[in-house]
């Protein structure tokens, strides 16, 4: 499975430490669930043989500002976090919570079958399940005598 | 303050795991530092914090001694799936805010939509701003 990569070099930090841990890596130290790529919404991706399922954690976001489109080797999940209508009147003391739009494109590794395409969102996951195309699928042969 | 930037394009901020620093840890499993909002408007101290993945039934917003704890669990739904590609990782949230207002501790709501906490602490009536009237003399 390939995901498509664009850095933003957003937090110099950030991205500091992306590159250590990147580092560690090589010299064996594994933490794999810091993959994070520059792109938003971070995905995890599954698979059961059948199906793949990605998620991705995109908090507080309204179903009509999103957007999802498949084919049958690509998946796109376009939306945006709209700010909050009603700030007249605030004062903020800290503002870490991003809004804005995004798009981003997964390479699914095997065909799927996009009429089968399932989505949910969750406590602010969103869950995709993809079913695998049909003729994809591993098949038992029978050997005759 | 004001807002910032009104239409961008959204640039992912990875998870912080809360380390030693923050206090150490008195329960087990990863837990993260969530994002937050802080603000407040003449009547209400308002928290908001995103916790994708928490369940309001795994959620514990707790104050004491002036000190608020919002702690939130996500249980891993992955039994039976091998995991392919990782970018973000499964752990619950936990963050600790000291209040400098009085609150009226009555009165505090919270609610959980979406992934997003929203804690609303309502000042006591001696700290809501007054008009001063200013007298001719």
């Amino acid at each position: 499975m390939t995901v498509l990569r664009t850095h933003h070099f957003n937090d110099i930090w950030q991205e500091m430490s992306r590159w250590q841990r990147h580092m560690g890596e090589l010299f064996g130290e594994r933490d794999y669930s810091k993959n994070a790529c520059g792109v938003f919404p971070p995905i995890n991706t599954y698979d059961n043989g059948e199906s793949y399922i990605v998620r991705a954690e995109i908090p507080g976001i309204s179903l009509d500002d999103l957007d999802i489109t498949a084919t049958a080797t690509q998946l796109t999940v376009k939306g945006e976090r709209s700010p909050d209508a009603d700030i007249a009147g605030r004062s903020y003391h800290r503002a870490e919570r991003d809004h804005g739009s995004f798009n981003r494109t997964i390479d699914l590794g095997q065909p799927i079958d996009p009429d089968k395409i399932d989505a949910r969102y969750e406590n602010g996951v969103l869950e995709i399940v993809l079913p695998r195309a049909a003729h994809t699928l591993p098949r038992q042969i029978t050997v005759k005598n | 303050m004001t807002r910032r930037k009104e239409k961008t394009e959204l640039a992912p901020k990875e998870k912080q795991p809360i380390s030693g620093h923050a206090g150490e840890p008195t329960r087990s499993g990863t837990y993260y530092s969530p994002a937050v909002d802080i603000f407040q408007t003449e009547e209400d101290l308002v928290i908001v914090a995103d916790m994708p993945g928490v369940a309001p039934e795994n959620l514990d917003v707790n104050l004491e001694d002036s000190v608020l704890t919002v702690t939130g669990t996500v249980v891993d739904p992955d039994s039976g799936w091998k995991l392919r590609y990782r970018e973000y990782g499964i752990g619950g949230y936990t963050r600790r805010f000291t209040l400098s207002d009085k609150i009226d501790q009555s009165g505090i709501e919270a609610k959980l939509v979406n992934g997003v906490l929203t804690v609303r602490l309502p000042k006591a009536d001696a700290l809501k701003p007054r008009k001063v009237v200013v007298k001719a003399a």
